[in-house]
């Protein structure tokens, strides 16, 4: 009887095993859920620049203004990503 | 409809070509005048004379002769061998920035047609590449950033598709040439971020493996550059590089960006957007934004400008080429079932023939918007007034761009046999003065057979930064050791221009190129306006 067993059956139960395969590709919803993390994260980030101290003035600047819209957007295109689902991004 | 299409396609190219010949004769002209036209060339060319004496120009600027280089070597390194042959001139610099922009619009090209093939609209993109206001600016200057763009634009097209098809050497020259691109201009940074990024989407384990045989390369040449500089090229070109952005500057040059370039930028957002919801992202796209949203950004810093756009035009002007050449050629795919919709509109019969009425004319609405061109002479006087354009600098040159936006290069037009004079006015006057001569540009300095002391812009970046001291500079300008001072844009540290202004008398204003050249003496010879040396307490 021959062995069937799927060759690398490691690379599909983990995900971080997936990731450093040889042909491992992003799909669409894997870029989107990485995107929308990037730009909450930056969103908040910015938004608690003043909170934590790192502000240099208080209110918010056109740098951080800017950096705002840059990273709604960026988490704004992660989400709109998402439901396009596993196609190679 | 096939007959208006192909008038229109012929209407644009003639358009495209007439702003290529306009360039053209822009670097003939400039390739010729033997003194800087950008501030800043002449630093170049002393930054190549010294790479062909096997010298390093990365220097301590607190030590006579206070210079230092804060550019790579690469583009000096190529222009060197020129130095032994002809001297320390500027039309070897010149035309091998020129060169390196038909190399670019090749390249551009070749890779559209490689894409999706039409020779109309792949010659299109290269032209259109040709035809910005940005390349326009700084293609024939002895200045390396252009160089920087051929590479980083060479080393993309060749890592789109060697990535992919896994071929080492692709992979290896694409390395070399985006190391080469880092080595011209410290910018390319950007460039090398996309082409991971992109490598990362597609394949993260071969990226990481890439990204590192990258990084050694480009680390070796860094650590040797820096230990034969005795760490000057890491405070001269990397720490002193790092400006304050200017958002207001930045908001201005995007404003002129789509202003110039939109009929094109419709193209590639487009594009973009087709690659990110329906096909997958290739590099180009991953290229354009990242050239247009860092690249424009960085606009904003003192010594940027519009030139730090002209990434960003490479890639636009390939991906609005690709974009093209698909409607042209209905060329696009549809695979997910959500976009079939779309596929169908796109196939309609009279779908496609407003397109090939549309296409066409964003080239020539693009042709229109970038026009610049001398609005004398007795083939563009007419032509200036049947095309209905007025001069916009001096009742002689027109530039479809404004000059009143902050870090718009306010250069473009020919210059004249009294610019030459002009200049040859300042040389006489440095070879005159006994002593050392201190100049804002260096092209007089060497004309005149002097020395070249200092780079007021790199002695302003390491002020910016922190660095500088000019303590022995100073001391220099208080004991009035210079015979003579030719002054420009006042872009020395505000401690050495109040040195200046305490020690040396602006004597005379002598015009080049548009630009007032200062000329001052110290305060004990002054010479009056009638060249009679006078005294002063």
């Amino acid at each position: 009887m021959p062995d069937i067993r799927d060759p690398e059956p490691i690379f599909e139960s983990r995900p971080l095993w997936r990731f450093l395969h040889p042909d491992f590709s992003f799909s669409k919803r894997q870029i989107g859920l990485l995107l929308l993390l990037v730009g909450a994260a930056g969103f908040v980030l910015l938004l608690l620049l003043d909170v934590i101290g790192m502000g240099h003035e208080g209110g918010y600047g056109p740098a951080q203004r800017a950096g705002l819209g840059f990273f709604a957007a960026v988490g704004l295109l992660g989400l709109s990503l998402i439901p396009l689902g596993e196609s190679p991004a | 409809m096939k007959r208006v299409h192909q008038v229109l396609m012929g209407l644009a190219a003639v358009g495209l070509l007439f702003n290529v010949v306009v360039y053209g004769l822009y670097a003939a002209n400039l390739i010729q005048f033997p003194f800087d036209y950008d501030q800043g060339e002449g630093f170049e060319l002393v930054d190549t004379v010294m790479f062909s004496q096997f010298k390093l120009p990365y220097l301590n600027t607190e030590q006579y002769p206070f210079y230092s280089s804060n550019y790579p070597p690469v583009y000096h390194i190529i222009a060197a061998p020129f130095v032994p042959l002809f001297g320390a001139q500027y039309w070897y610099g010149r035309l091998l920035s020129f060169l390196s922009t038909l190399v670019t619009a090749g390249a551009i090209a070749y890779a559209v047609y490689r894409a999706q093939p039409h020779r109309g609209i792949a010659l299109f993109a290269g032209l259109a590449f040709l035809s910005s206001n940005t390349v326009y600016h700084i293609g024939p200057l002895f200045r390396q950033h252009i160089f920087m763009v051929m590479f980083e634009t060479l080393a993309v097209v060749v890592l789109a598709y060697a990535f992919p098809r896994r071929s080492w050497r692709g992979l290896l020259l694409g390395a070399i040439l985006l190391i080469a691109a880092g080595y011209t201009k410290q910018l390319a940074a950007i460039t090398a971020a996309s082409i991971l990024v992109w490598m990362f989407v597609r394949q993260p384990r071969r990226a990481f493996l890439w990204g590192l045989g990258f990084a050694a390369g480009g680390a070796l040449i860094f650590v040797l550059l820096n230990v034969a500089s005795s760490g000057e090229w890491w405070r001269q070109a990397i720490v002193a590089n790092t400006g304050k952005i200017d958002p207001l500057q930045v908001f201005d040059l995007f404003k002129l960006w789509w202003h110039l370039h939109g009929f094109l930028i419709i193209l590639a957002v487009i594009y973009v957007l087709y690659e990110t919801y329906i096909g997958r992202w290739s590099l180009y796209t991953i290229w354009f934004l990242a050239a247009a949203g860092l690249g424009g950004a960085a606009s904003g810093t003192w010594g940027g400008g519009d030139s730090y756009f002209s990434t960003s035009i490479a890639a636009l002007c390939l991906l609005s080429g690709i974009a093209a050449a698909r409607f042209v050629n209905q060329g696009w795919t549809f695979t997910p079932r959500w976009s079939k919709p779309i596929e169908r509109f796109l196939q309609n019969q009279r779908v496609h023939a407003v397109v090939l009425i549309v296409i066409p004319l964003l080239y020539l609405g693009y042709a229109r918007a970038t026009l610049k061109m001398p609005t004398d002479g007795p083939v563009f006087g007419p032509l200036a007034q049947i095309l209905g354009v007025n001069a916009t600098y001096e009742g002689r040159f027109f530039d479809s761009a404004t000059y009143d936006v902050g870090g718009y290069a306010h250069i473009g037009h020919m210059v004249t046999p009294q610019d030459t004079a002009a200049g040859w006015q300042i040389v006489d006057l440095m070879r005159q003065t006994e002593g050392l001569v201190l100049s804002e540009e260096a092209g007089f300095v060497l004309a005149a057979g002097r020395q070249v002391i200092t780079n007021p812009t790199q002695l302003k970046n390491l002020e910016t930064a922190g660095l500088f001291k000019g303590t022995e500079l100073i001391e220099m300008l208080e004991n009035r050791e210079f015979g003579l001072l030719v002054m420009r844009g006042q872009l020395y540290p505000s401690e050495v221009l109040r040195a200046m202004g305490t020690h040396y008398d602006w004597t005379d204003t002598i015009l080049m190129n548009g630009f007032e050249y200062q000329i001052w003496y110290p305060k004990s010879a002054t010479r009056s306006r009638d060249g009679l040396p006078h005294t002063q307490p």
